[in-house]
């Protein structure tokens, strides 16, 4: 994303949009020229991806110069966008890291994201980019390990790895277990720094 | 250019958990029983919250916290009852934190309260992750929205002690499957209590209320012992 970077933006009720900014006032909303994104981010299952859209682009944040008319919408699957909180908290650790230890470029970020945490990978690179945009991991690459989720199953007294969809079934004996030994995991594990 | 790695210890749920030991402290000290509520957005929460909170206010001092994105619309509907309600406007944050929490309570006393009812973002993905101090995870599952929702969020019923079937007054207008139900909640949580009722006609509120009735006594005898 070129420039002027809205790092997330929300709309509060069907007729407005409001931008929120992190780090920057409503009052510094005037300073930008253009929106190039809007990222669409709701709970509400009734609104249609067209209709979001539509009512985003007739909406007006304030102090917002132009409507976001030449934005592209990026809708996504999962409402609502729970990668885009995540990709914030991962930006929040990795700033009050890198500024006690006096780093100030971030090239790259090793994260542990089990199956059950509901990330979507292609969701959190794409919010990561979102999130870094104009901060010290702007153009970072995320690298994302996935843990797949690991049961106990009491009966056969071994670990076991449950198919997707099915909950906490052992796929050997059909038992379900609720002692889950990995895939909650939603860790920040390292990160890549200019020496 | 070269590079050197920087290990970073981060579980990014350890401030949440942090936070919400402190609170449960605090909860536990005023013997002050604290109930999550998690659902798929409209499945229920506001109706069952309202019904539960006109019924108990009579016995006991109650009041809610309720997390919504934008809207104040269920504050408002949770305020008729007469309880002392407070609004969480999460804005971007799609799931209630500990540190919401914490604010929330700030110049109110709810130490003060038997039981303190927490209305989560309509959500099954993120709130699932963020513990709040709550005594009791309650996860709702309306009637309407497929029985196996519980597959497709294990965590939220996973994590969660009960399951609360909600808008069983049209469980036979939609041709809901309770036997599908059970079974996928016990695929993600097996033995997990599940309660079947309706907020509208009142059917089946008496288990419920009976619960957390139960579960005000015995955490205020707890404080107090
Ligand atoms: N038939 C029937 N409808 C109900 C019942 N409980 C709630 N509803 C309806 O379901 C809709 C959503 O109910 P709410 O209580 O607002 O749901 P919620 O979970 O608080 O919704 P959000 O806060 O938006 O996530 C409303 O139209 C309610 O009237 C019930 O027991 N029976
Ligand atoms: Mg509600
Ligand atoms: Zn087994």
């Amino acid at each position: 994303m070129q420039g002027h970077a809205i790092r997330f933006l929300h709309w509060r009720n069907t007729a407005t949009v409001t931008a929120t900014l992190l780090g920057a006032e409503p009052n510094e909303y005037s300073r930008i020229p253009r929106i190039n994104m809007i990222l669409c981010c709701s709970n509400s299952r009734n609104y249609g991806v067209v209709a979001r859209y539509s009512r985003v682009t007739r909406g007006r944040a304030p102090g917002l110069q132009s409507r976001p008319r030449e934005a592209t919408l990026v809708p996504t699957e999962v409402e609502p966008l729970h990668e885009i909180t995540v990709a914030l908290s991962l930006l929040e650790s990795i700033e009050s890291t890198a500024a006690e230890q006096g780093i100030e470029r971030v090239n790259a970020v090793h994260v542990r994201v089990g199956a059950l945490s509901g990330i979507v990978r292609d969701a959190l690179l794409f919010s990561w980019d979102v999130a870094t945009a104009r901060t010290i991991a702007e153009g970072s690459q995320l690298l994302v390990e996935e843990v797949p989720l690991v049961v106990f199953c009491e009966r056969c007294e071994a670990e076991r790895a449950p198919h997707s969809g099915t909950g906490l079934l052992c796929p050997a004996c059909g038992t379900p277990s609720a002692h889950i030994l990995r895939g909650r995991e939603m860790q920040l594990v390292s990160m890549e720094v200019p020496a | 250019m070269k590079m050197r790695v920087v290990e970073i210890a981060g579980n990014l749920m350890i401030k949440n958990d942090a936070l919400a030991a402190r609170l449960r402290g605090r909860f536990a000290e005023s013997g002050t029983f604290v109930v999550n509520m998690l659902s798929s957005p409209g499945s229920g929460k506001t109706t069952l919250l309202e019904q539960t909170l006109r019924r108990l206010s009579s016995t006991y001092r109650v009041g809610a916290l309720v997390g919504d994105q934008a809207t104040a619309n269920d504050s408002q509907r949770l305020a008729r009852s007469g309880a002392p309600v407070r609004q969480i406007t999460t804005g971007a944050e799609c799931r209630l934190d500990a540190e919401m929490i914490a604010k929330a309570l700030e110049g109110w006393d709810a130490t003060g309260l038997d039981a303190l009812f927490i209305e989560n973002v309509g959500n099954l993905i993120c709130p699932a992750e963020y513990d709040l101090g709550e005594d009791l995870r309650v996860a709702l599952l309306s009637v309407t929205e497929g029985e196996d929702k519980p597959l497709k969020y294990p965590l939220a019923f996973n994590s969660s002690r009960l399951a609360v079937i909600t808008k069983s007054d049209i469980a036979e207008a939609v041709g809901y499957d309770r036997a599908a139900a059970r079974r996928c909640i016990e695929q993600v949580n097996p033995g997990m209590a599940v309660l079947e009722l309706s907020a509208r006609t009142g059917d089946g509120m008496e288990a419920w209320m009976t619960l957390i009735a139960e579960r005000i006594r015995s955490k205020a005898f707890t404080a107090a012992g």
